[in-house]
């Protein structure tokens, strides 16, 4: 139940109601229910929600060292389109594991042409054929 | 490192082209038993086989250590994610952990290599011997033949059991239950149907597959060396979901099973699959419907249960001339508690079947093995899955094996009985004891016959009861040494012609005049 009010609550303030409003309007629907003890639930489970959204939303582009950025970021111009994203939504990020090449993780796609993938390509075709 | 693992190595690098991986992605939310939430995956469809990508947040040394990929099974399609099952080590899953779609429906390796050898429900090899090289990937969830792909069921399947092969004759095609309470010997009728198809020529002889579901460990193994030591295994496949695996690969391994098995019938090769049993898949189905969070409806199962069974046994059929004239014949088990066949599961798939073969414990524990119930078992198929030979000595067995429980009842109150009854009497008890067999001891077709034929012509009347089966063993001893030619004629024709009857009372009298000490009968 708690899940069920803070999603109610995100989709009510994604849909443009202000979100002092929009708090105060479950505050008041809690207390004539008699169900204010759900309030703290309610607020980590919006926490949960605002989070995995952020995560869904949210466009990371891993590189493994910073000189790697900029080629990066043409590299995966045209793919930007197709995954419906905009350069400016893409946040990059250093992952020094990755080794070399590039890594776009975001609205629930993946695109990976990582030196570490290739490795681990090669590596499991060649041992574990 | 050895040399040909470099040259390998070197081979790969010179080979390789890199291509950009693009995949759907979720994140792991939750997991526990075995089930997982994941977020995202939007374009995850039903039965989709996603992967669950361990190496994301390790160093490429480390990745190089994790020991093949973890895959799972989606299950549950939600609003705002999918929930699948983790076909594997569960502890490999972590919260957070990345999945990637792999646009695959779930798929086991099927080939000849598969022969003599025991597989998971994932169809990855767990004897200890090599890996399939060669396999075609087969679907799991497949639909079954339709009605016109299909030709009816004439074949006869010799399952090796005189009980069964004269008056619950089974066809290649058919799905025959055999239900009954623990240890009444279900697997032991199963298993000696899977013996007897090695006195089946080899271009005649079924690929037999026996899928353990829930079954302990030790039995499994029983079973394979068993199969080894009677020459079976080589035809054999088991599929193993043993009573420690997770409950998803319970769930799946019928399916796997009936999978590599429509590889052979797609071929026009007959297939043999038991299912042992379907009693503990249905509770493992349970379980991770729960788990899924799925409603529950009677007895907590999940509502599909019916439908769990039913696609699953659909896919046994025989395949019209046009569709290469295979057949894949089912033998699920169900396992009842206290005899009640009117319970959930077993009042479903006994809907489903096309018979069934009920064991009884008090047959059982009164040695009389099998413990089949005759009077209740029946195959719908019935005679049309019998030879004319068969048909010929078995015809009016069934209605005399009645008649006989009947009067042995009534012999209870009465005191004086008219010689026809008593005849009757003895004759039905005579019948019984012909009809015990020893387990591990399918007999071929042939043999059956002149037994049963000798006991139609009353050879037994004169033998005491307790003797029946000793005597029945020595005359089929003496019959493959004087009249095996005979035999191999019954055989290959399938027909009790004329020749074969005056060929069959010659040695019938040939015996009895070789051992009158057999044929003092001592009355009870």
């Amino acid at each position: 139940m708690p899940d069920s009010y803070a999603k109610a609550l995100w989709v009510t303030i994604q849909r443009g109601a202000k979100s002092k409003e929009a708090v105060e309007s479950i505050r008041q629907i809690l207390e004539r229910d008699g169900r204010m003890a759900l309030l703290p639930r309610i607020v980590r489970s919006l926490q949960r929600h605002a989070a995995r959204e952020g995560r869904r939303e949210g466009v990371v582009l891993s590189v493994a060292r910073q000189e790697d950025a900029r080629r990066a970021r043409s590299e995966i111009g045209g793919l930007l389109p197709e995954m419906g994203i905009r350069k400016d939504e893409v946040t990059t990020q250093i992952d020094e594991h990755l080794i070399g090449g590039w890594r776009l993780e975001g609205r629930d796609r993946l695109a990976d042409a990582s030196y570490k993938k290739y490795l681990l390509d090669m590596y499991n075709a060649a041992t574990k054929s | 490192m050895d040399s040909s693992a470099v040259e390998k190595i070197i081979k790969e690098i010179e080979g390789y082209a890199p291509t950009v991986e693009h995949r759907h992605i979720g994140r792991v939310t939750s997991v526990g038993d075995g089930v997982v939430a994941i977020d995202g995956l939007s374009k995850a469809v039903m039965s989709e086989i996603v992967e669950f990508e361990e190496t994301g947040k390790r160093t490429l040394l480390r990745a190089m250590e994790v020991e093949g990929s973890l895959f799972g099974l989606v299950l549950n399609l939600e609003e705002d994610g999918v929930r699948a099952v983790i076909l594997g080590d569960t502890a490999r899953v972590y919260e957070g952990m990345t999945v990637k779609s792999t646009g695959r429906i779930l798929s086991v390796p099927a080939s000849e290599e598969l022969l003599g050898r025991v597989v998971n429900a994932l169809g990855e090899p767990i004897d200890g011997k090599s890996a399939f090289s060669n396999t075609t990937m087969m679907p799991v969830e497949r639909q079954a033949a339709g009605v016109i792909d299909r030709k009816p069921v004439s074949v006869p399947l010799q399952t090796g059991i005189k009980a069964i092969d004269s008056m619950i004759p089974i066809g290649r095609g058919q799905r025959e239950l055999i239900i009954g309470d623990r240890g009444t010997g279900k697997t032991t009728v199963a298993i000696d149907a899977i013996i007897n198809q090695k006195n089946e020529p080899k271009g005649n002889r079924p690929v037999c597959i026996y899928v353990a579901i829930g079954q302990k460990e030790s039995k499994t193994a029983r079973i394979v060396q068993q199969l080894r030591n009677e020459g079976a295994l080589d035809y054999t496949i088991i599929v193993d979901a043993p009573a420690s695996a997770p409950a998803a690969l319970q769930f799946l391994a019928p399916y796997s099973g009936v999978a590599i098995g429509e590889y052979f019938m797609d071929q026009g090769r007959d297939v043999l699959i038991i299912y042992d049993d379907l009693s503990k898949q249905a509770v493992a189905y349970r379980e991770l419907s729960l788990l899924l969070r799925r409603p529950p409806g009677r007895e907590a199962y999940p509502g599909d249960i019916f439908y769990l069974h039913s696609r699953l046994l659909e896919r046994a059929a025989r395949l019209s001339d046009e569709k290469g004239g295979g057949s894949i014949t089912a033998l699920p088990i169900i396992e009842t508690q206290e005899g009640d066949v009117s319970g959930y599961i077993p009042t479903n798939v006994i809907s489903i079947t096309d018979g069934q073969m009920f064991l009884i414990t008090d047959l059982f524990n009164k040695g009389i093995r099998p413990a089949i119930d005759v009077g209740i078992s029946v195959s719908r198929v019935g005679s049309n899955a019998q030879t004319k030979a068969m048909k010929a000595v078995a015809g009016g067995l069934k209605l005399e094996l009645a008649q006989f429980r009947e009067l042995e009842a009534f012999m209870q109150f009465a005191q004086d009985l008219d010689k026809a009854t008593a005849d009757r009497i003895e004759s039905g008890r005579r019948m019984v004891e012909v009809l015990k067999q020893k387990n591990g001891a399918p007999i071929p077709i042939e043999k059956q016959i002149a037994v049963l034929y000798a006991a139609g012509q009353k050879f037994f009347s004169d033998v005491a009861v307790a003797q029946v089966t000793r005597v029945e063993a020595r005359l089929i001893e003496f019959l493959d040494g004087q009249i095996s030619k005979t035999l191999a004629e019954i055989r290959k024709s399938g027909q009790l012609s004329d020749a074969s009857k005056k060929q069959l009372d010659k040695a019938i009298e040939e015996f009895r005049l070789a051992h009158p000490e057999l044929f003092s009968r001592t009355k009870l």
